[in-house]
């Protein structure tokens, strides 16, 4: 093999090692699972977990607080305020698998891999 | 021959005199009108010169006719005779009947004055605004047979009066008022006034078309005349009368006057109650004032006049905690008749009632998780302290655990339903009870723990 190749080979091997260990730690959803992501403007967290019967939107965000340790607001299905982020004039907007949710979020009820996510804007 | 220088003589003086005569004859003729031959002298009376008339009134005319001596030979039934007109009249009329009104004639003494009165106008005579009277005489004489003799011709004036309406009889309840419908008008659009008068009662303003009459007080029904009189600025004026019938009735009265405590909780809301007393009638309408000053100065609760016959009022405003009120009240009868003001007996209001208030931890509990329930935010007053609790579950289904019950100030539950309602009751140590709006506690499911990852 010609020496001027080895430099190409290098970079293939580096971008397949890099994809290897990409594949190893990336975020995972089980088969039984669904995620949340708070996207509060600054920071964003992730919560994952599993999907029971008559499992809610609103059940979501209460695990999910006392995994992550924040508490949070809720009036007539609406979510009002969580950790330091209360509505004024940003309102917290709730999106499932990208779509906009309208109705009491303990109305909403979810389904393994649906992607709800909760956006401060 | 001295004969007959007498007889000449006497034929000279003769002459002498039917010459002065024919001077004279000349001269009235001048200062008169052409035939007025021998009138000497008019005078029109006063009155008729100053005086309006309207139809129908009588005109007295009063004059001297002054003719001269020379017609010592008129024959004694001359007559004089009046007519009366819109327009001034011809100075030479040589047939009476083409101008005005005849009114009448009378009789004309010889050589003499003349006294003539009650001519009438007539009825449809339109004078307006002015009429003349043209009153003429008529000799009949040895030398004037047929002549007709201007004496005068004067202005009189003739008013028509005004028309006067008092318009239709009413009925009202003593001491009640009533709106009289009177009116007025004047055929010559005069500026008119009007004037009331009643044989009864009071009249908010008697010169004016339509008064308030405000019935007096009767024993027993009463019909009262009122007569209007419309006046014009002439003189002239109409009168009209209508009856107004005043119907006896005692105003009502409301005994028993309570006020009671309604609900404490969570303001002091009082209701007020009477009994209407008005034999034979019923109520149409009450009035209730409170106030913390006897005097009523400033009410701070004044329902108003309210059309209904019941006889309790509850404001929907609270009043005062711990504060004294006084209250009066006035009821109207079916005929709308009032009573005067009648004082309630004064009152205090208690201190507040407690105020019941309660939260739980956690906030969002799971089924079948316990949760402690707090009534640290309930507010008692006066110095009270709460002496019982009363925890009702309304809606949901939850268990009292831990030795509590739902008597319990700080009650511990658990809920094996989603949606919970939950109430609280106190009672304070004066006894006085308040009930909390309900809360609503939803209990999840026992949740699956989530875990957090790396944002997605």
């Amino acid at each position: 093999m010609p020496k001027k190749f080895l430099p190409i080979l290098i970079i293939i091997f580096l971008i397949v090692i890099g994809a290897i260990f990409y594949s190893l730690f990336k975020p995972k959803i089980g088969l039984n699972e669904a995620a949340l992501i708070i996207n509060d403007g600054q920071t964003k967290r992730a919560f994952a977990g599993q999907v029971i019967e008559g499992m809610t939107i609103s059940d979501v965000i209460s695990t999910s607080a006392k995994t992550g340790n924040f508490d949070f607001d809720y009036e007539n299905g609406i979510l009002k305020r969580i950790g330091q982020f209360e509505q004024n004039e940003k309102k917290w907007s709730v999106f499932l698998n990208g779509v906009k949710i309208e109705k009491p979020l303990d109305k909403v009820f979810i389904k393994p891999k649906d992607k709800i996510e909760l956006k401060f804007e | 021959m001295r004969k007959i220088n007498k007889i000449f003589l006497g034929l000279i003086f003769l002459l002498g005199i039917l010459v002065f005569c024919n001077f004279n004859i000349q001269e009235t003729k001048a200062a008169w009108e052409e035939y007025s031959t021998g009138v000497t002298s008019y005078t029109w009376n006063k009155p008729v010169k100053d005086t309006f008339y309207k139809p129908g009134d009588y005109i007295t005319f009063e004059g001297e006719v002054l003719i001269s001596s020379c017609f010592n030979t008129i024959d004694e039934t001359g007559e004089i005779k009046f007519y009366l007109g819109t327009t001034q009249p011809p100075t030479r009329p040589a047939d009476p009947a083409t101008y005005g009104t005849y009114l009448g004639k009378k009789a004309l003494r010889k050589g003499g004055s003349f006294y003539v009165d009650s001519l009438k106008v007539p009825k449809d005579f339109i004078g307006t605004p002015e009429g003349y009277a043209y009153a003429r005489i008529y000799f009949r004489g040895r030398y004037y047979r047929t002549t007709y003799i201007i004496v005068a011709s004067e202005r009189i004036r003739v008013n028509h009066p005004p028309l006067a309406n008092a318009g239709p009889d009413k009925e009202v309840f003593w001491w009640k008022s009533v709106v009289l419908e009177g009116s007025g008008s004047d055929p010559e659009g005069d500026p008119i006034t009007f004037s009331w008068s009643c044989s009864g009662g009071q009249l908010s303003n008697s010169h004016i078309a339509q008064p308030t009459y405000t019935a007096p007080w009767v024993i027993r029904d009463s019909t009262y005349t009122c007569t209007l009189t419309v006046s014009d600025d002439k003189g002239g004026r109409a009168s009209d009368s209508m009856n107004v019938l005043v119907k006896n009735n005692y105003p009502p009265r409301a005994t028993s006057l309570q006020a009671k405590l309604l609900d404490g909780c969570p303001a002091c809301h009082y209701v007020f109650s009477w009994t209407f007393s008005d034999p034979g009638d019923s109520q149409s309408a009450y009035q209730v004032q409170v106030d913390n000053n006897s005097n009523f100065s400033s009410p701070e609760v004044d329902s108003k006049k309210i059309p209904s016959e019941s006889t309790s009022f509850a404001p929907i405003s609270p009043l005062s905690w711990n504060t004294e009120y006084y209250w009066r009240l006035m009821v109207w009868d079916s005929k709308d008749l009032s009573s005067s003001w009648i004082i309630g007996p004064s009152f205090t209001t208690p201190h507040a009632y407690p105020e019941p208030d309660f939260s739980w931890q956690p906030v969002r509990p799971s089924r079948g998780e316990v949760v402690i329930f707090d009534s640290g935010q309930t507010k008692t007053y006066g110095g009270t302290t709460i002496s019982a609790y009363l925890w009702t579950i309304t809606e949901g289904v939850g268990e009292f655990v831990d030795g509590t019950n739902n008597s319990s100030a700080n009650p511990h539950l658990k809920f094996s339903t989603q949606t919970n309602k939950i109430k609280l009751k106190v009672t304070d140590s004066t006894g006085y009870s308040c009930e909390s709006p309900e809360k609503t506690l939803t209990a999840t499911l026992p949740l699956p723990q989530w875990k957090e990852i790396p944002p997605l």
